[in-house]
Order: structure tokens, then C-alpha cells, then sequence
């Protein structure tokens, strides 16, 4: 188990550094640069101090070796945009946020959604199944940004039962929140379905009735926890994306979240923000799937055994 | 086993999920969200609510409270409420904030201040070697300020910012804490109206060196209001400063600014009374606010043009005639109603009406040359022909491509440049190819030259000489036109103290620009806000930095 | 002759979208004590639906019990119960082997814990206790480490061992009836035969009656007390195992011991293999169902379904050859014992 887990250590730090240097160049090669995005008219001699002063007048490779370097005693570097703040604080403020709302929405959406697919699943081509497909239909197709208007207006307008932007209290979570979870729940829902539908067509559930087992227990011991296996694989890799926010639902809802201030960044040619926080997403992201292989041993017996083998 | 290490895990996540929302919940400031905090609301015996407070609206997030390393227009905005200026410009005059008066010698090169008494938040006073600080971080090459353009005339100013000179020859002196000395490499009539000078505290900035302005806590403020609170990307709060010099002329007590990217949520908090005003441009919104008994409008106009510019140095738009033609074209009604449903006016010069001389209106004084010009010509396609024969490309204006670049990449950006593209096109019988590219890449490829004719707004200041300067650089602005005349003649009304004289040449210069062709100007911006009737005493002038002077709310 | 199960009209039908498939039509058969009844026939017959309608677990595949059927088992009309009372007799009075002993094994579930599932269903009794029961269960149906294997995983054994799991839980609460469909076919030969030997033993020591459900003559003569010959949803023929396999009437059972490899090579021909395909499902059964492939077939087998005709009072026969005015026919070289007449 030890060697399996440093085996995917490894591989997770070369896909990380391998991330790292392609963002590097890529971000570097969109036209455009911090300073014009940011101020109209700049006398040269301004725009070459303010150059100098970030090193972007030097060649690029030097520039990449310098980042590295700093990357590696963990300085992430300062925004361009917004000077003074050092990119490890921005991810230390703005992450939690995007955190708290991506969470529970994806705790909401991940809950409901398997309840729904596993109504759907045992009430098959009754009205509870179309239903809940219907549901997830529409909870895949209807673009986030057109629902969250929806939302925001009817009950911040007509209904004023939340405020309508910012953050601070857990009445501001509420409509970001719904917001979120609808595409997971969707997503759950659909998936838990044809997994219970696929579980329960399986012979061990015929045994389990031959032996006079309550259907109750058929569903809660059989057939939950053999479907339920694959939603986890899904899940992990859905965790990683809950820090990196949704862009639209932070700007509806005026959210100080980690999303904006990523697309923000690459609009602003904020390059130390943009790297710095791809390291951080793609760090999580590679990390959360280490975390789902070593959970998805522990739970599966097949997995584990295998791997012990 | 396996069972409780799975639960125990889900209890920890839980754990921490719960702790982390309490925590991201919490805010530094307990009023956070107390927007309507107070309600009970009684009024004094002028009718005036008890609690006074506004909620308003903030186009983004400030980049950085420092004076020495600002980005944009918000920063500078918000310095007007928290810091003290020398001076402020009320009902469109320049009156003295943090200097009680001035004198100029007679050369118009040094410019002596006598402070006010004004104490900064912590009791300190604030002196003149405050204001001296502020200049001397600003133009601190390692600070890699922006704006230093707007300092250019102070002695040395530019030198020290591109690390020719020392600090030490900055032309800014104190000979006593109430009295400041400016000196000027060149006169400067607009000094006092159109560059503001705040204070800054030395100690301060050492202190927290780098992270100086970027959190409420990191800064020191002595203006009308003090900066109590700063969610990032989400809300500002300003508590009034009752140590203030002219605190009795400040009714509202607190603001709550708001953050709000996207515009239907800024129309929804409008709507249903989270935000006290809002400028508003969405005909469906405009007419729904239009026919609301609790709501009142007013006109802003924006003191900034949206132009064409061309590219001078274009093998086809070097040609005068070409530039003219093309200018002409342009059935600027037509634009400024489609594209701004009725809130611009047409424009046929550069300056916008706002624009003061001393105490005389430029553009009441100056007749738009773009008038004059259509009036001699008959025909754009005409004058394009002869422009393109010129050239050598002929007399068929149907073989002429061009490209128009437009600096968004929105719908509405299409549908838009689409007007001008339809326009030029019937009225010239070219093709117009266009060009979408995000604001940043727009900028980049414009000031690079890398275009023929692009899409282009200029704010202005309070006297011509800073919108008209955009083309008196050295490379002839961003398009490219060099024309010594020009300069000459910007520059020299620039140091003309005398308003009629002044006014001639900044006209001329105009004329020049406009009769060349440099740029097409198109309409002047304006914009529509709507506040609710409550709130009494909103400012309209344009170039009025007063922050919240004479604003109070009654009967909300 | 108290029969521990009786099957009267036994019609069980599936909606498809093509239609109504009648899977069986008109079954009727009875079941003593300690009595053991093979029900063989080819894919698709009707006989593991017949199996899996006497505990009632058609439900998943959509299979209807159609009005008229009765089932009656100890005495219970088994199609009158409620969920719960048919629960309580799953798994304790009569249970069910599976053929798939793989797929039939929850996979995330130890061995121990599926037996003792079985347990805690029926009765209220200690982990302790059920545990012990477990182990014992192991031993008795030959599985060697069983407090090791109470802790397995079903994809950690072989398939032998998997079937005679199934059987362990099959026999924790020592049921009446054990119903096994098709248990040898996943195995290979030499395990067949242990695990039919196991069956054997664990019949003859709990007294259990047992349906074997098996397309495969081989397995059932060793045994077997009666058998049942179904094809296309029917009993074709049904008799004692010495009376099918020494006096066969009918040219389906016929084709049936031919088939059977051994068969074959004692009379040194080629292995017979029975020509066509089973009929239609869907159609109403107006005629013998076997007549299309039938090499004896008459007209009067075309236009009308034949009786079972009783030869003795155990030996039925469904097949127009036994009326008194057909042709006598001799079964094919090396079926039965008896003499041509």
C-alpha cells in the first residue's frame, strides 16, 4: 500500500510540473500585457520601470527559471492588478469561499442527486422516474447563468426573501448555493439510476430475495452499497473543482469567490495570479484523485485485495 | 472497522466544513450586512431621516489604497473620501479642501500652499511634508507608479522616475508643517484642476510596506469619511469622520459600497432597495424605473467622447482625405441612438461640453469643426475617391478594404460595430472588414500600431489640456498623427494663465485634430441614474469631487 | 400421499413489447417429502420459471402468475401470501440455489455475513451464535478453513466453492424444499459430480425434497426420484427416473438421451444433435409444440394439442404416438432397456 501511494505521488508531481511550465508559456503568449490592460495611456518611460521592476523585460526562459525558483520556497508571487497582495493570501481568502459554497452544493447535489436516482431507479417508468429525469434534464441543459438570474430576481424582487449579492451571512448562501448544487444533482441522479438499475438486474439481488430479505434491506444493503461505489470515483474528482468556484455564480451574486477572481485575472493579464492559482487548481485536482484511489481501496474489498496481492 | 474509519472520516469532513463556513462567514466588520441595520428611522426637525446612511454602488474592486501605486479610476475615486487633496472642485470651481489658500507667482512656477488644520484618524496633523511624501513615493522609481504623467510638471518629477535624478531634487518643499512649495519646470494653468494632491504618512507606508492600502487596516485616512471595512470583491464601508474640517456639511454617516459584477444583479438591488441609486442604461429597466412613484432620474453626463481613431501611419488611412471621408460618413445620430438609446449626443469635436477654461465653457465658447467641415464637403465618397487616387489605388472605393477594431468581444459588440461597418459601407461603398478582441488585447495591438481604424473612448479632465494631450506626444498618440503645430499648441496654452487666450488655442488645437482627421469623434457619454426620492442632494456635476457633501436621505 | 408441493395450472406469462410471451402454460405437478424431481428441458423451456415462480421471484424480470395458477406449499397457498409472510418462508422452509454462483454472491459482502444475513432474517439470535452456525454450515457442505473463509470475499474462492456456499445458505435454517436451477452447469465435470454427491448427502441427511432444474440428462439420473421433460412451457412427459430412462415415450425425451455424449459413444455414432429451434413464445399454443421438429410428426400433431395420456400411475405422456391409433413407433437405437415391439 505504501509503494502504491508513492508511486502516484510521484507521478503527481511530474504532471504538476508539467502543468506548471505549459500555463507558463501559455499565459505568456497572449497578446497583451498587465500594464496596458490596466492603464490607457503610459508614457514609455513608466512602462519600462514598471516592466523592469516585475522582470518582464528579460528573456522569457530567464523569467521562468526565476518563478521556479521562487515557486519552490513556496513564494506564488504578488498580483500585478491589485499590488501589494501576495497570490498564497488571495488563495487564502477568496478560496474558503468558493469553498464553502462549492461544498455544500456539492454535498446537496451529491445527497439528493443518489437519493433521486435510486427513487428513480426502483420506481422504474413510473411517474417518480420520469420525474426525476425529467429533473435532471433540465438541470443539465438550462444554463447556469439563465437559471441563477431566474432565481436572483424572483426571490430577491418579486419575493424578497434573500439579499440580493454579497456575502457574510447564511442568507446570502442560500441562492448560490441552489444555484451550484442543480448540475451535480443532476449528474447524481442520472448516474445513481442506471447504476441501481444496473445492480438491481444482477443475480445476487435474486439471492438476497430468496432468502426472504426485506426489500428494505435488499435496497439499503444490496443494492445501495454496490451502486454507490462508482458515485465515489465521481465525486473525488468533482472535489478538487469546488475551489476553483463557479465564475458565473460569483459574479450574479456578487460572491468574493476564488472563480471570478481567476477569469478576472486572465482578463487583466495578471500573470502571477493566473499561474499561481492554476498551480493551486491543478494541485488540488491531482491531489483529490490520489485521495479517491486510496479511499476507493479502502471501501472496495475487490481493490484492495487486489492491490495487496 | 473499515465502517467507523469511513464514518469518522465523514464526521471530520463535516467537521471542518462547518468550522470553515463559520469562519468565512465571520467578517472583520460586524456590519458587514447590516445594509438596513437600525431600523428604526425617525426624522430631526429639517425633515432629515435620523440615520443617514447610503448604499451605493462600486464599479469594481479597487486595486490598491496606495497614492503611489494606484491603477484606476475607483482607487482615485475613493481617495476623495478618504484623504484630504489640496484642493477639491465644488459646483464645477476649484475651492481649497486641504489647503485654506494658495498663491501663485507671477511666473506661474511656484505655487505656495497654506494648510488647513486637518488631523489625520490616529490625532496626528496633517502637514506638508505629507503631501511632499505622497509625491515622493509616487514618483519612487521602485514603485513603478502609473500615473506619472499627471506629475510632469513638477520639477524633476519625471527625472527621478526613471532613476535619471536623485529624490532629493524634487521640486516639493515644506519651510514650515502648514505651508507647502511646489515648483514647476513650466507653467501650468490646469495644475490645480486637474491633478489631485493627496497627503500620505511616511511612517504609515514603512510600516506595511508592501501590503500599504490593501486592506482597511493598512492604511491611515484624514478625509471626510475613514475606510472602516474592506471585504475584497465584495463591499467597502465608509464611517463618517467626525474629526473632519468640514464635517457639519456631511449628513450621511455611512456607505456601504457595494461590488456587483453583473448587471442584472445591480438592476435587481436597485429594484428592490438594496442600492439607494444606479445608473441605469437597459431600455426594459429605464422605463420600468420611468413609472415608479418612489424613484426620481437625473441626467450624468460622462465628460468623455467615444471616437474612431485612424492610423496615421496606415498606408491607407495616412492619406487626409481618406480620414475624412471616413469620419464624415459616420451618421452620428444614428450611432448614438442605437448604441446608447438616447443618452449621447452626437459629437463633432473632441472636447465635451463639460470642459471648463478657467471660468468660461469651452465648447459654448468653440463651435464643433467637424460642423464646419461637413459643410464643405458634399460627398465622403467624393472626397474618398480623390484621397484614394492620391494614394495610387485608384478611383473604385468597391476594391478598398479596411478593418475596423473593436475593443470587446460581447454580442452587443457585434451588433454594434456592425452600425458602423453598415454605414460606412453604404456611404462609401468600401468594405469594412471588422475586428473583436478582448479590452486588454485591444489596447495592446492599438498602441502597438497594429491597426487601421479602431474604437476608442477618452475621458477628460476639468480643462481641455489633459484629453487634447493624448496627441501631443511624442509618437502623435495613439494615432499616430505627428503635427508640431499641434503640440505647439497645446503646450502653449497649457501655460497660458490668460482664459480668452487659453480658450483660442486649446480651440485651434481642436480644429487641427478634427479638420485632420486624426480621430472621428462620435457622440459625447452620458449615462441615466435613478435614486430613489429619499435620497436628496446627489451631485450631477461632472468633474465635482466633493464625495458625499450635501447628500442626505429624508423620509426612506 | 401428503405432497409437500403441489403446482395446479400453473401460467406465467411476460409483457414484452412484441407481445405476450407465455413462458409456461398449464403446469401441474406435485412434490412429496424427501422426494427429489428433476426438471429438464433445453434453453428457454420454461422450466427455471417454473422454479422461480413457486418462491415467487419472478417480479424483477416482469414475470405474471396468471389468474387460476395455484401454488400450494406445507399447505399455504403460496400466491395468497402477503410480501411478509412469503418473506419468512424464503430462505427458511424452502430456498433457492442459483447457476451463476459468481453473480449470485453480493461482491462486497463477506461470506460469513451473506450466511448469516440468512440468520438474522429468520431468527433473533446472537452474532456469536449465528457466527458459530456459520462455520458449521461451512463444514457441512465440505469447505476446508471455514473461520478463514467466514471472512472472504465470494471473487477470493473458486467456483466449487461458491456453489457450495450458495448451498450453506441455502440450508441455514434446514428449509423443506430446496430448489436448485441449474447448479452444475458453470462447473466443469469432475466438480459436477462432487458437488452432486454433496447434494446427495445433505438431501438424504436433512430430509429435504429438492427440484433439481438442469438441462442435462447425465446429472439426473444418479439423482433424481422422479422427472419432468418440459418443452415450450409444458410437461411433455414426466415419470419415475427409471421410467424415463428405460421406457422414454415421447421424441423429445427421446432427442434428449440421445444427446447425451455418453450415449454416444457407447453406440460409437455421431453425437446427437436435435434439428430447428424452439417455437414462438408469443403465439396462443394451438398445436403439439414439438410437431415442427418432430421426425414423427402427423398431421393430427398439427392441428391439436395432445393430452397427457397416464401409461402408469407416476408415467405421463404427452404426445399423439400414444393414441391408440397411431403408428407404433421404436424409439431410436440405444434409448431405453426394452425390447422392440
Amino acid at each position: 500500500m505504501a509503494k502504491f501511494i508513492l508511486k502516484r505521488i510521484l507521478y503527481m508531481l511530474v504532471v504538476l510540473f508539467c502543468v506548471i511550465t505549459l500555463t507558463f508559456f501559455l499565459v505568456h503568449s497572449i497578446p497583451g500585457d498587465p500594464i496596458t490592460s490596466m492603464v490607457q495611456d503610459l508614457p514609455i518611460e513608466t512602462r519600462d520601470l514598471y516592466l523592469q521592476k516585475y522582470g518582464f523585460d528579460q528573456p522569457l526562459i530567464v523569467q521562468y527559471v526565476k518563478f521556479i525558483q521562487q515557486l519552490l520556497t513556496g513564494d506564488l508571487g504578488q498580483s500585478l492588478r491589485y499590488p501589494g497582495r501576495q497570490v498564497v493570501d488571495i488563495v487564502a481568502n477568496y478560496a474558503p469561499v468558493s469553498g464553502i459554497i462549492g461544498g455544500i452544493a456539492l454535498a446537496i447535489g451529491f445527497a439528493v442527486g443518489i437519493l433521486l436516482g435510486i427513487i428513480a431507479a426502483l420506481n422504474r417508468n413510473r411517474w417518480p422516474d420520469r420525474l426525476v429525469m425529467v429533473l435532471a434534464l433540465l438541470g443539465t441543459t438550462i444554463p447556469t447563468f439563465v437559471f441563477a438570474a431566474v432565481l436572483q430576481y424572483v426571490f430577491t424582487v418579486t419575493v424578497p426573501l434573500f439579499p440580493t449579492t454579497g456575502w457574510g451571512t447564511w442568507g446570502h448562501l442560500v441562492l448560490p448555493v441552489a444555484c451550484m448544487c442543480v448540475g451535480p444533482l443532476a449528474s447524481y441522479a442520472r448516474y445513481m439510476r442506471s447504476s441501481v438499475l444496473d445492480i438491481t438486474n444482477q443475480d445476487f439481488i435474486l439471492t438476497a430475495e430468496a432468502k426472504g430479505v426485506s426489500s428494505f434491506r435488499i435496497v439499503s444493503r444490496h443494492i445501495f452499497r454496490n451502486s454507490f461505489l462508482p458515485c465515489i470515483t465521481m465525486i473525488c474528482t468533482s472535489i478538487a473543482g469546488i475551489f476553483s468556484g463557479s465564475f458565473i455564480i460569483e459574479s450574479i451574486f456578487a460572491i468574493p469567490g476564488l472563480g471570478k477572481y481567476f477569469i478576472s485575472a486572465i482578463n487583466d493579464r495578471d500573470y502571477s495570479v493566473v499561474l499561481g492559482l492554476n498551480i493551486i487548481f491543478t494541485g488540488t485536482y491531482i491531489l483529490s484523485i490520489l485521495v479517491c484511489d486510496i479511499l476507493l481501496a479502502i471501501i472496495d474489498p475487490r481493490i484492495r485485495i487486489a492491490e495487496e496481492n | 472497522m473499515k465502517r467507523k474509519l469511513s464514518l469518522l472520516l465523514a464526521l471530520m469532513m463535516m467537521v471542518t466544513l462547518f468550522a470553515g463556513c463559520n469562519k468565512a462567514l465571520q467578517n472583520p466588520d460586524e456590519n458587514m450586512n447590516n445594509n438596513n441595520d437600525n431600523k428604526e428611522q425617525g426624522q430631526t426637525s429639517d425633515g432629515k431621516d435620523t440615520n443617514q446612511y447610503l448604499n451605493v454602488y462600486l464599479s469594481a474592486e479597487p486595486s490598491v489604497l496606495d497614492v503611489a501605486r494606484f491603477v484606476g479610476v475607483v482607487d482615485r475615486n475613493m481617495f476623495f473620501n478618504v484623504l484630504e487633496p489640496l484642493t477639491r472642485i465644488e459646483n464645477g470651481e476649484v475651492v481649497g479642501a486641504g489647503a485654506e489658500s494658495w498663491d501663485i507667482s507671477d511666473d506661474g512656477l511656484t505655487y505656495t500652499f497654506h494648510l488647513r488644520e486637518n488631523y489625520w484618524t490616529d490625532g496626528q496633523k496633517v502637514t506638508a511634508q505629507d503631501y511632499i511624501t505622497a509625491l515622493q513615493r509616487q514618483c519612487d522609481p521602485n514603485n513603478a507608479f502609473p500615473h506619472v504623467s499627471d506629475y510632469n510638471t513638477i520639477e524633476n518629477f519625471v527625472a527621478i522616475s526613471s532613476g535619471e535624478a536623485d529624490v532629493s531634487t524634487l521640486g516639493a518643499s515644506a519651510p514650515d508643517e502648514n505651508t507647502l512649495v511646489l515648483k514647476l519646470n513650466a507653467p501650468n494653468v490646469a495644475l490645480l484642476s486637474s491633478t489631485d494632491f493627496f497627503p500620505d504618512r511616511a511612517d504609515i507606508a514603512e510600516k506595511y510596506g508592501d501590503t500599504l492600502g490593501t486592506e482597511a487596516s493598512n492604511m491611515m485616512c484624514c478625509g471626510p469619511y475613514t475606510l472602516e471595512s474592506w471585504t475584497h470583491n465584495s463591499q467597502l464601508v465608509l464611517t463618517k469622520n467626525d474629526k473632519y474640517w468640514d464635517a457639519d456639511s456631511f449628513d450621511i454617516q455611512k456607505v456601504t459600497m457595494l461590488i456587483i459584477p453583473d448587471s442584472n444583479a445591480q438592476l435587481a438591488s436597485l429594484e428592490n432597495g438594496s442600492l439607494d441609486y444606479l445608473g441605469v442604461s437597459t431600455p426594459e429597466y429605464v422605463e420600468k424605473f420611468q413609472a415608479r412613484d418612489d424613484m426620481d432620474e437625473m441626467m450624468l453626463s460622462s465628460a468623455r467622447t467615444s471616437m474612431v481613431i485612424f492610423n496615421c501611419e496606415d498606408s491607407v488611412f495616412s492619406n487626409e482625405k481618406v480620414r475624412q471621408a471616413f469620419s464624415l460618413a459616420l451618421d452620428r445620430d444614428a450611432l448614438a441612438e442605437v448604441i446608447t438609446n438616447g443618452t449621447a449626443t452626437p459629437a463633432y469635436s473632441l472636447v465635451p461640453p463639460d470642459c471648463q477654461v478657467g471660468n468660461l465653457n469651452f465648447r459654448e465658447n468653440v463651435e464643433e469643426p467637424l460642423t464646419a467641415l461637413a459643410k464643405e464637403v458634399d460627398d465622403p465618397k467624393a472626397l474618398l475617391i480623390e484621397g484614394m487616387q492620391e494614394l495610387g489605388l485608384g478611383d473604385d472605393p468597391s476594391k478598398l478594404t479596411v478593418k475596423f477594431a473593436w475593443g470587446a468581444t460581447t454580442a452587443q459588440a457585434r451588433t454594434y460595430s456592425e452600425l458602423y461597418q453598415q454605414l460606412w459601407q453604404e456611404a462609401l461603398g468600401c468594405t469594412v472588414e471588422l475586428e473583436f478582441n478582448d479590452s486588454a488585447t485591444h489596447q495592446s495591438n492599438v498602441n502597438a500600431g497594429n491597426f487601421q481604424m479602431a474604437s476608442m473612448s477618452w475621458g477628460a479632465n476639468y480643462e481641455p489640456q489633459f484629453q487634447l494631450s493624448r496627441w501631443s506626444t511624442e509618437v502623435g498618440g495613439q494615432s499616430r498623427w505627428k503635427n508640431a503645430d499641434y503640440v505647439s499648441l497645446v503646450t502653449e496654452a497649457s501655460q497660458t494663465s490668460d482664459e480668452q487666450k487659453r480658450l483660442e488655442l486649446y480651440g485651434q488645437a481642436e480644429e487641427l485634430l478634427i479638420r485632420e482627421a486624426a480621430i472621428a469623434p462620435v457622440y459625447f457619454m452620458a449615462s441615466r441614474r435613478f435614486y430613489y426620492s429619499y435620497v436628496n442632494g446627489l451631485n450631477a456635476n461632472t468633474f465635482d469631487t466633493t464625495s458625499f457633501k450635501g447628500v442626505y436621505t429624508s423620509g426612506r | 400421499m401428503d405432497s409437500l408441493l403441489t403446482v395446479k395450472n400453473l401460467n406465467v406469462s411476460f409483457n414484452t413489447y412484441a407481445g405476450e410471451v407465455k413462458a409456461v402454460r398449464g403446469v401441474s405437478f406435485d412434490l412429496g417429502v424427501k422426494e427429489a424431481l428433476a426438471m429438464v428441458g433445453e434453453s428457454g423451456c420454461g422450466k427455471t420459471v417454473t422454479s422461480k415462480a413457486v418462491m415467487r421471484l419472478l417480479s424483477r424480470s416482469g414475470g405474471i402468475i396468471k389468474e387460476g395458477s395455484q401454488i400450494e406449499f406445507m399447505g399455504q397457498d403460496i400466491l395468497g401470501l402477503s410480501t411478509r409472510e412469503l418473506n419468512r418462508i424464503r430462505g427458511s422452509k424452502m430456498s433457492m440455489i442459483f447457476q451463476d454462483s459468481m453473480t449470485s454472491l453480493n461482491p462486497t459482502m463477506t461470506i460469513g455475513n451473506q450466511i448469516m444475513e440468512n440468520i438474522f432474517t429468520h431468527e433473533k439470535t446472537t452474532r456469536q451464535k449465528a457466527r458459530e452456525r456459520a462455520i458449521e454450515l461451512l463444514k457441512l457442505v465440505e469447505i476446508p478453513n471455514p473461520e478463514t473463509r467466514l471472512k472472504n470475499y465470494p471473487h477470493q474462492l473458486s467456483g466449487g466453492m461458491r456453489q457450495r456456499v450458495m448451498i450453506a445458505i441455502a440450508l441455514a435454517l434446514n428449509p423443506s424444499l430446496l430448489i436448485a436451477d441449474e447448479p452444475t452447469t458453470a462447473l466443469d465435470v469432475t466438480i459436477q459430480a462432487q458437488l452432486m454427491d454433496l447434494l446427495r448427502s445433505l438431501k438424504e441427511r436433512f430430509s429435504m425434497s429438492v427440484i433439481l432444474v438442469t438441462h442435462d440428462l447425465g446429472v439426473v439420473a444418479d439423482f433424481a426420484d422422479k422427472v419432468q421433460v418440459m418443452y415450450a412451457g409444458t410437461i411433455v412427459e414426466r415419470g419415475t427416473v427409471d421410467e424415463i430412462f428405460d421406457s422414454p415415450r415421447h421424441p423429445y425425451t427421446w432427442a434428449l438421451l440421445s444427446s447425451i455424449p455418453g450415449r454416444a459413444q457407447e453406440s460409437k455414432s455421431k453425437l446427437y444433435s436435435l434439428q430447428g429451434t424452439p417455437p414462438d413464445l408469443l403465439l396462443p399454443l394451438q398445436q403439439c409444440p414439438f410437431a415442427p421438429r418432430c421426425q414423427y410428426c402427423m398431421p393430427i400433431c398439427k392441428k391439436a394439442i395432445p393430452k397427457e395420456n397416464f401409461l402408469t400411475d407416476t408415467h405421463g405422456v404427452a404426445c399423439w404416438l400414444q393414441h391408440p391409433m397411431a403408428p407404433k413407433v421404436t424409439p431410436p437405437a440405444g434409448i431405453g432397456g426394452y425390447d422392440h415391439e
